[in-house]
This record gives C-alpha cells, sequence and structure tokens, in this order.
C-alpha cells in the first residue's frame, strides 16, 4: 500500500476501552488513597485476638485464632499469646508471632496446647508488636 | 457492498492488532512486576506506607508513562491522546496482571481491607505499568521516523529514558531491608567513592563501551560536554529518583541527613547501572 496514510489518532476503539479502564483504576486508587489519608487519623495499632475452632491430632490441641487489628495504623512482628488456666493456676502457655497485621485486616494464627483447651480457661492476648 | 468489507476487514485488522499489543503489554508488565510481586516487603509497604504518597507515586507514573510514549516507542503517534492511551491502557493491564498474581499467591483475598488490596495493587502498577509500556512500544513493530534504535535523540527523552532505568533498578533494590543494611555498614569514605564508581560507570557503559542501543559520543563532542550534560545530569536525576522512591517507601523517616544520603547513593549504584544501559534494557 503506497497510499499515504491520513494524519488522524489511530488508537481503535478496544485501545479506548482498556484506557478508559486505565483511567478508572488510577481514579479510583487515587481517589481511595487520597480519601483514606483525610479520613483516617493515625493512631497506635490494637490488636484483638479471638478464638476459633480447635483440633485435635495426635494428643495435641491445636487452636485457630483470629487475631484483627482494630486500631489506625499497621503492627509488625505481633506476639500472640494463649494460656490454658485451671483457675488461677496456668497450665501450660502457646505463642505465635505474626510479620503483619495492617489495619481493619484480620490474620489467622494456631496455638498448640498438650492438654484439651475446652476443658480449662483459654486466656488469649497479644503481648504486643513494634511499628513497621 | 465492498465498502462495507473493506471496513470490516480493516476493523479485524485494528482488533488482531489490539490483541497483540494487549498481549505484549502482559507480557511486559509480568517480566517487569513479578520480582517484585515476589518480594515480601513489597507487600507490607503496600499496607503501611503513608496513603498520600502512594496517590502521588500513581499521578507522577502516569506522566512519566505518557514522557516514555512520547520520547520512546516504535509507534510514533500523531496525537499525543494517543500517548495518552497508551499510557492509561499500561496502567490497566498493569494493574490486571496485578490482581490476578498477587490472588494466586493469595496476598490479597476477601479477608484483607480494601485499604491494604488497593495499596498492594498500587505499588505493583509503577513496575507493571512500564513494563507493559516498553513492550507495546519495543518488541516487534517496525519503526517510522525514529533512528536504529527506536527513540528520538532529543536530550529531554534522553535524560527521562535515564530516570526511568534507574527507577526500575531503584525499585527492585529499594524495597529490601539489605539496602538499609549495606548503608550503615559504608563509612562515608566508601560513600563518597561509590558516587565517584556510579558517575564512572555510567559514562564508561553509555559512552565508552558503546553497546548495541546507548548513545555514541560524536566525534564533535568534547568528553567535558558529554559528561557535564548526560552523565553528571543522568546521575543527578538518578539520585533524585532514588531519593524519591526512599521517601515514598518510608525508609528516610528517622534518618540524619547523611544516613539518608547514604542510602540515596547506595541505592543509585544500581539506579545508574540502570540508567546507563536503560537504552538496552528498556
Amino acid at each position: 500500500m503506497a497510499r499515504k496514510k491520513p494524519v488522524q489518532s489511530r488508537t481503535s476503539f478496544w485501545e479506548w476501552g482498556a484506557a478508559a479502564l486505565g483511567a478508572a483504576i488510577l481514579v479510583f486508587a487515587i481517589g481511595y488513597m487520597a480519601w483514606y489519608g483525610l479520613t483516617h487519623t493515625s493512631g497506635p495499632p490494637v490488636i484483638v485476638v479471638e478464638r476459633a475452632e480447635s483440633v485435635r491430632l495426635d494428643g495435641s490441641y491445636v487452636v485457630k485464632v483470629l487475631v484483627r487489628n482494630k486500631g489506625r495504623s499497621t503492627a509488625a512482628a505481633v506476639e500472640i499469646e494463649g494460656a490454658l488456666k485451671d483457675g488461677e493456676e496456668s497450665l501450660e502457655t502457646s505463642a505465635a508471632t505474626l510479620d503483619y497485621v495492617p489495619e481493619n485486616s484480620e490474620r489467622e494464627a494456631y496455638l498448640q496446647f498438650s492438654r484439651d483447651p475446652d476443658k480449662f480457661d483459654l486466656k488469649l492476648r497479644a503481648v504486643g508488636g513494634s511499628a513497621p | 457492498m465492498a465498502g462495507k468489507d473493506a471496513a470490516v476487514e480493516a476493523d479485524t485488522g485494528s482488533t488482531r492488532e489490539f490483541l497483540v499489543g494487549l498481549g505484549r503489554a502482559f507480557a511486559g508488565a509480568l517480566i517487569f512486576s513479578l520480582p517484585l510481586m515476589m518480594t515480601m516487603e513489597m507487600w507490607s509497604l503496600g499496607v503501611y506506607i503513608d496513603p498520600f504518597r502512594i496517590a502521588l507515586l500513581l499521578l507522577v507514573l502516569l506522566p512519566l508513562l505518557v514522557g516514555l510514549s512520547l520520547f520512546g516507542g516504535i509507534r510514533k503517534n500523531t496525537h499525543i491522546v494517543d500517548d495518552l492511551a497508551d499510557a492509561l491502557m499500561a496502567i490497566a493491564v498493569a494493574a490486571v496482571a496485578a490482581i490476578v498474581v498477587l490472588a494466586m499467591f493469595a496476598e490479597i483475598d476477601p479477608s484483607m481491607s480494601w485499604r491494604e488490596i488497593i495499596g498492594k495493587i498500587a505499588l505493583q502498577i509503577v513496575p507493571g505499568s512500564i513494563g507493559a509500556m516498553l513492550a507495546q512500544n519495543q518488541l516487534g513493530g517496525s519503526a517510522e521516523d525514529t533512528d536504529e534504535y527506536g527513540f528520538s535523540d532529543a536530550y529531554g527523552g534522553e535524560i527521562l529514558l535515564m530516570m526511568v532505568g534507574g527507577l526500575f533498578m531503584s525499585l527492585n533494590i529499594a524495597p529490601t531491608e539489605e539496602i538499609i543494611l549495606i548503608a550503615f555498614k559504608m563509612s562515608t569514605w566508601q560513600d563518597i567513592a561509590l558516587a565517584f564508581l556510579s558517575l564512572g560507570l555510567m559514562h564508561i557503559v553509555v559512552y565508552v563501551v558503546e553497546f548495541r542501543g546507548t548513545h555514541a559520543q560524536h566525534p564533535e563532542e568534547s568528553f567535558f560536554s558529554v559528561f557535564a550534560r548526560f552523565t553528571v545530569v543522568g546521575y543527578a536525576a538518578v539520585l533524585l529518583v532514588s531519593l524519591y522512591i526512599l521517601w515514598t517507601f518510608g525508609r528516610l523517616e528517622g534518618l540524619s541527613l547523611e544516613q539518608a544520603l547514604s542510602l540515596a547513593v547506595v541505592l543509585s549504584f544500581p539506579g545508574a547501572i540502570g540508567a546507563a544501559l536503560a537504552r538496552l534494557i528498556l
């Protein structure tokens, strides 16, 4: 084809569709981040630990715990501790460390005991963490 | 009827062209962003760095991509809107690639907050879209109105290309803990020596060794002219890009000026090599 191409936009219909998607993603991501920055004041992370189901396996008990951060910033190196108590007496403890628990997010951890946690009082707590 | 057939033919032709371009863009996005999608620090950075800095990074990305399309690229766009369309398409491709791969790696899932998911994806859009942009521009196709390497010779274009090359290398290294460890171990004299080594290597790689695709020194240009206009300016640009990335990633917090500069010099070393080889790798 020796015919000279007319000078015009050579972006096809499909490409404009993809470009529109890109624009939407960009506007949404920038808008969301800016909105988040404006509406969320920073503060310390607040870690809440909740017990989920437990499984018995080969004579030991594994308790799944849900670790939620209800605070205003991400916590790193979060240490979770569970203590099995019979009244005031502590029978055994188990601990787990989570690399990161971002704000408003949930992570899972597992604590292992040799005694049945259903028969005793299981006290769960977040020991502490560091700022990332 | 004949006219209609021709129109349909032209349309299917452009659809095919679009799909080929899309495939190339995905390939480029993956090759540039996969190493970072498999870097642990990138996941956590997406979560905890300042949301305004993520927003700013995405804002800066768009003109950078448009610039890449303007100065680089096989496809010589007649309208700047075509460059803009290319840039936005690269962002869409990078975002889709990041969503798919991160979901497969279980790095994004519904139990996570929107902030976490969007933060992780947003950071991966940066390397991914640069890769997608370059792949759309560079892989295959035929060149018109560009020099034999596919790039125009404009000075601004050359500096921009060096910045993108530096950015690409810096992005891959800035998230790691090692960069901080290296900077803290180095003495001030080693920092200064590294800055000179970076400058020297940059100049040698670009103007002396003459890799295919690098800038050959014109006979009429003096050493000092080329060194001052390209190498020094390029290194300064890389240093600024490094500082910007370190700031975005929150790596400069609580550091003294000396430590911050040391980090920037360390990061600019690979950045300078990336900038020097930009024409080769990009």
